[in-house]
């Protein structure tokens, strides 16, 4: 086994980089690999960017271009279903709730960290991501990283649950043109890219593209988005990058929401019509000084509006900086800091939703160090180390962790760690009440309206994680991956009631505030499985399999919560996915995933298991020229993937067939 | 308070930066063949194999390929210990550290170390005479007539080849190396 996988997939975390262990092939194997396999190697490691996927202790998963293209999903959201453990539940159209380990709070997901070229996306306002505003031309991505559990040290509050990485490819990468339709009955999209070089070392591309779903099933939940953009990336030197990006958006959609109503049955739904906008630019410079260090200074901005209950909008402004080096024998030194701050607005345009106060500025500074030890060099390497963070809200964080990587040889590593991570208080648990947002039944019959109220003295959601996790080769083409661990939070949300009040207008009612507060404590555990077998050189198979079973319990009054936040996730997951070249230039891609019952989720009573199929075609007729058909969900007419959220009403996902021609010259 | 803290914090951050940043370069060597150059040597041994040289670069039919290295050497032996017990084409593999353009006669692989651009263009003449597979990494390598440049890209090594060059040497480079590499000129 000395040409051990050579997986020198880019990874994005640092934690234990292990160069001794990276470095652990002789030169004599490397001799022995081809050019394209020499091309793969990777020869430096930048700090929070690359490693060896089988050297990392994390639980960690990397979706590369290659299984992108033959998943045929058609957006970013969608893809997410790859990734082995997570847990992608669509509410209607243009809505999803992404997440692993169990998704808490009231709004999508709001543990799960998610960033697009460094760049992060999760909002700040109720914590969570608004998928429906992330896209590109999926071509155009190079990998997805996916780190399930806490990634804090690293990447700060809000890396709880797991940590999302999506990477578009260098310009270098896309030259020429792209045309690329896809069309089916609940989406259709069209892209163009166009890729040149300004000089021998500096390349851009452009973009353009727009997507619109008309509308899934029985809500109005259709949608349409537009956006652009460019990406110029300069080699100045061998070891130097620069890379200057930036994107624009337009996105209208509509949902269904169901609100109290005056009126019996005191609850009515009604469509609501939103649109959001906004654009973002970004500068990044990495240098190399040698193998052992780097360094990356990045910076961006980005200005998001968007028009719902309330209208937002926010600019964020963000200085990153990490370095890489090597003090001594079998150390690495990783530190950086990171100092962002995010102005917003919430302006109320109707009764339902008010901020107060309705602008803030805040502000995140933060710092880390980690030293990774190979204290038995090829075999022990032992991580450490801690981001110290200060934020308006809860102030001070501190977010540590230690990791133990054992490699008794080239085909197996085990891994242990210990991670403390936080949830930082969003906007809305901290400053937005909200009026009538659904109806409770009462004492004789009479409504209850319920009204939340934000709590300026809101804590950190905290976890404490264990993990365990053991990578094995066991032949030159079956590897697995397993990983076990147990989660420990504290001050969870909790809505904890206050007296109701009589209203004798516009109909006789008692209004119920529920004041937000973080009384719900308890555990989550689970397992983690993921096989990859290359049955003969052209059929790959990959699947996986994922156990979580979260016991929470209050500290408060609040009796309600810990069972919604319990039902969040599926007790059982798997998939199953076949990869099969019939020859050059015909595949046919095969994917299943089981999703267990949810038993409740949001408004609902929960949404029965369902195992999704999807079945694939691809046929290049032509060496630009790919042609791909896929039926997808086909073993049901619809199913519901949520029962609802908040006050979203889910739509359930048809079943539906997707043309897709992509064309480059 | 929060403004207070948000004042001093800001400052001392960007001061240790700063610190940082002027204490760390060249702080770091790295010991023994560092793994770049590993990979860079295995590179070499497999262009060995994708090259023609004419018969009139060998004196006789068991004549060894000789891969020369002039200027800095940053392999560290790790060519030594690629090429050790290697043949190709029945040729085995000797290694030759040359102190001065003369020694580059002979060679049938030279990789140009860290050569000013006058000692560079001296090693480069003498190598384009006799049938020489120059081999370097600086970014002008193959602007200045050197036949292959490494480069790297997203922490991977890859490689540009001018073909002109490579014809005036009289070397035939394999339609797969070409596939592989970025074509100077292109």
């Amino acid at each position: 086994m000395k040409t051990k996988r050579r997986f020198f997939i880019t990874l994005s975390l640092t934690l234990a980089c292990c160069m001794p262990a990276l470095a652990g092939d002789a030169p004599d194997d490397l001799a022995s690999l081809s050019l394209e396999d020499l091309m793969k190697v990777e020869v430096t490691s930048v700090s929070r960017q690359r490693q060896s996927v089988a050297q990392a202790p994390a639980a960690i998963t990397v979706i590369t271009s290659e299984e992108i293209r033959r998943s045929g999903l058609t957006s970013i959201p969608e893809l997410l279903r790859l990734v082995p453990g997570m847990d992608v539940a669509r509410l209607d159209a243009n809505k999803w709730v992404i997440g692993s380990r169990g998704n808490f709070g009231q709004t999508y997901a709001q543990d799960q960290l998610v960033l697009f070229d460094g760049r992060s996306v999760y909002t700040p306002f109720f914590g969570g991501v608004f998928w429906e505003t992330q896209d590109y031309i999926l071509q155009d991505l190079d990998r997805i990283e996916a780190i399930r559990g806490p990634g804090a040290t690293l990447w700060g509050s809000n890396a709880v649950n797991g940590v999302i990485n999506i990477t578009s490819k260098s310009s270098r990468d896309t030259q020429g043109w792209l045309l690329t339709g896809t069309g089916g009955n609940i989406d259709g999209q069209g892209a163009i890219r166009y890729g040149g070089k300004i000089d021998d070392s500096t390349f851009y591309r452009v973009y353009t593209k727009y997507s619109q779903t008309p509308h899934l099933e029985s809500a109005d939940d259709r949608w349409d988005s537009l956006r652009g953009g460019f990406r110029i990336d300069r080699y100045s030197t061998p070891k130097d990058q620069l890379t200057l990006q930036g994107d624009i958006y337009s996105v209208h959609l509509h949902e269904t929401d169901s609100f109290a109503s005056p009126a019996p049955p005191f609850l009515a739904q009604s469509p609501n019509s939103l649109y959001s906008s906004g654009g973002n630019i970004l500068g990044r410079w990495t240098h190399t000084f040698n193998e052992k260090s780097d360094m990356a200074l990045q910076v961006y901005y980005d200005r998001m509006e968007r028009e719902t209950l309330a209208d937002l909008s926010m600019d964020t402004v963000d200085l990153d900086f990490q370095h890489r080096f090597s003090p001594a024998a079998n150390h690495e030194i990783i530190w950086g800091f990171d100092v962002r701050v995010m102005s917003d607005h919430i302006e109320q345009t109707s009764p339902i939703t008010l901020a107060d106060p309705d602008r803030r500025t805040n502000s995140i500074y933060s710092a880390y160090a980690q030293d990774t030890w190979a204290f038995v060099p090829d075999r022990w390497a032992l991580t450490a180390g801690s981001k110290v963070e200060w934020n308006n809200y809860t102030h001070f964080e501190i977010e540590p962790s230690v990791r133990l990587l054992y490699t008794p040889n080239h085909d197996n590593s085990f891994w242990g760690a210990i991670s403390r991570a936080a949830h930082v208080p969003s906007r809305w648990e901290e400053d937005v009440h909200t009026a009538g947002i659904t109806e409770r039944a009462g004492p004789g019959g009479v409504p209850v309206f319920v009204n939340t109220n934000g709590n300026q003295d809101s804590q950190s959601e905290i976890l404490m994680a264990y993990e365990l996790g053991w990578r094995t080769q066991l032949t030159k083409s079956l590897s697995f991956d397993v990983t076990g661990y147990f989660n420990q939070y504290s001050h969870i949300d909790s809505f904890e009631p206050g007296p109701p009040s009589f209203a004798p207008t516009p109909f006789p009612h008692l209004n119920l505030p529920l004041n937000i507060a973080n009384n719900i404590a308890g555990n989550v555990f689970g397992l983690e499985l993921a096989v990859n077998y290359r049955v003969t050189p052209t059929w790959r198979l990959n699947g996986s399999y994922t156990f979580t079973e979260i016991q929470l319990h209050t500290l408060g009054q609040d009796v309600a919560e810990e069972h919604t936040y319990e039902g969040t996730a599926p007790h059982n997951q798997f998939q199953i996915h076949s990869y099969w070249d019939i020859t050059r230039d015909v595949e046919f891609n095969a994917h299943l995933y089981y999703v267990d019952n949810l038993t409740v989720h949001g408004l609902g009573n929960g949404t029965p298991a369902y195992i999704r199929t999807d079945l694939g075609i691809v046929w290049r007729p032509r060496k630009n020229l790919e042609i791909a058909l896929y039926g997808q969900n086909l073993l049901d007419n619809s199913h519901f993937e949520s029962s609802g959220y908040g006050f979203n009403v889910s739509s359930p996902v048809p079943r539906s067939v997707v043309l897709q021609v992509s064309l480059t010259f | 308070m929060r403004r207070a803290i948000k004042i001093t914090i800001l400052p001392s951050t960007i001061a240790l930066a700063l610190a940082a940043l002027l204490a760390w370069p060249g702080r770091t060597k790295a010991d023994g063949p560092s793994r770049e150059y590993q990979v860079k040597a295995a590179f070499i041994y497999n262009f060995i194999q994708f090259v023609d040289w004419p018969s009139s670069a060998f004196p006789d039919a068991r004549a060894p390929i000789i891969v020369g290295v002039i200027g800095e050497d940053p392999f560290g032996g790790a060519l030594e210990q690629v090429m050790r017990g290697k043949a190709v084409n029945g040729r085995n593999l000797a290694i030759r550290r040359c102190d001065n353009v003369d020694q580059v006669d002979g060679c049938h692989v030279l990789f140009v170390g860290g050569l000013d651009g006058e000692h560079r263009a001296a090693a480069l003449a003498r190598a384009a005479t006799g049938g020489v597979l120059t081999v370097g990494e600086t970014d002008d390598f193959t602007r200045s007539g050197g036949i292959i440049q490494f480069f790297l890209d997203d922490h991977r090594i890859r490689f540009e080849i001018n073909a002109r060059a490579a014809e005036q040497a009289h070397l035939t480079i394999s339609s797969k190396l070409l596939r592989l590499a970025r074509i100077y000129g292109n």
